[in-house]
């Protein structure tokens, strides 16, 4: 028969698990006996046990708390200390109004800083302050203020939209001054005969909707006095 | 009429009545604000302090413990007293990290320019830690010139798509 994947669930205790086990051509097997590639995977609730213990080793609760997850977190933070909790327990560098203290430091340790933390560990006095300046740039990448300071976004649309209204409103006045004047159709209606006879269609039109127009008295014919 | 009296007549006919007296317990394991009843406004006000203050001077506390309470106070919107500012700094101290302090104090420092836009609570408040501070060699934040930002970084996390 054609080799094919077989799923087969295995159920851990807590944790179930789908292996695609390869099924090779022209291989018998005899009841429970399937071959496994790759990781061997416990079966019984006490090898799983043993194994979860062995990949996720409890924490010690003096220094170096995590230092069993550096080797792992290496392609996340790279040589970085892991240091707080931070935001739901991930290792990951956040600055947040809710949350000032992130749970790794920024920088990595460089050649430069290292007789600085030792000096660190002895009287603060002795610290210049750029000394402590570098101390905490190594640890935080901006300080609160800097975070906290807005960047002039609204400022800046404030200046596209008074530079978008002052070019259409320079255009407008251009094109009313020096293109308006050459237009010959727009000439004619400058003239008072043509602006009479208008005058006249608009009035014979009756589209004023006072009650009292201030203007031109509809009953007598005439213009009000 | 007195009132005092009459209670106590009624309290005196009800004994003979079969009820079920409610006894008030102290749960001295819980902490003082856990406490059944209620609180008086003195043990309100001195609660979170004192727990806080409690766990700040334990010797076994760790950078990492430090950490969490820093942003259980920022994201419980509390505002530090002295007290737990000058046992922050200590702990610090014995951590032997610096910046952690400072950044404490930046935070005390911002959320005191929220309520109180001329710092007069952030000025009181200093003048109430300068012992502790000198006596440990931190520096509050307009000594290191971060009152005010020093870098212009641009927001990693900003939707501006023109910068």
């Amino acid at each position: 028969m054609a080799s094919g994947l077989l799923r087969v669930p295995v159920i851990l205790g807590r944790r179930t698990l789908v292996t695609s086990v390869p099924r090779l051509s022209g291989v018998t097997t005899t009841g429970d006996e399937v071959p496994v590639v790759g990781i061997q995977v416990p079966v019984t609730e006490e090898e799983n046990s043993k194994w979860l213990l062995e990949n996720n080793p409890p924490a010690p609760a003096k220094k170096g708390r995590n230092a069993h997850l550096r080797e792992k977190l290496y392609t996340v933070i790279g040589n970085r200390d892991i240091v707080g909790p931070g935001v739901s327990g991930f290792a990951e560098y956040i600055e947040a109004e809710e949350f000032p203290f992130p749970a790794v430091r920024f920088m990595e340790p460089y050649p430069e800083i290292m007789p600085l933390l030792e000096k660190e560990k002895g009287d603060w006095k002795n610290l210049s302050i750029d000394e402590k300046k570098t101390l905490y740039r190594y640890s935080y990448r901006q300080t609160l203020k800097e975070e906290y300071t807005p960047e002039g976004l609204g400022k800046r649309l404030l200046i596209g939209t008074l530079f978008g209204l002052s070019c259409t409103m320079i255009y407008t006045q251009i094109t009313i001054d020096y293109i308006f004047p050459w237009d010959p159709r727009a000439a004619r209606t400058r003239q008072a005969d043509w602006q009479g006879v208008h005058l006249g269609k608009l009035i014979a039109q009756n589209t004023s909707y006072t009650p009292g127009d201030p203007y031109w008295d509809y009953d007598k014919g005439e213009w009000r006095k | 009429m007195a009132l005092n009296i009459m209670f106590r007549a009624v309290l005196h006919r009800c004994r003979s009545l079969p009820i079920a007296a409610v006894q008030r317990k102290h749960y001295s394991i819980l902490p003082a604000n856990m406490q059944p009843g209620g609180l008086s406004r003195e043990e309100e006000e001195n609660a979170t302090s004192k727990l806080f203050t409690d766990a700040l001077n334990s010797p076994e506390i760790d950078g990492w413990d430090l950490r969490g309470i820093g942003n259980d106070f920022a994201g419980g919107e509390l505002i530090p007293d002295a007290d737990i500012c000058i046992a922050y700094i200590n702990a610090c101290r014995r951590v032997n990290d610096y910046a952690l302090g400072v950044r404490f104090l930046e935070f005390t420092r911002h959320r005191h320019s929220i309520i109180d836009k001329k710092m007069n609570s952030w000025k009181a408040l200093v003048e109430e830690i300068k012992p502790a501070l000198e006596e440990v060699g931190m520096d509050i934040p307009e000594e290191l010139g971060y009152d005010k930002p020093e870098l212009a970084l641009k927001d990693v996390e900003s939707n501006d798509y023109y910068a």
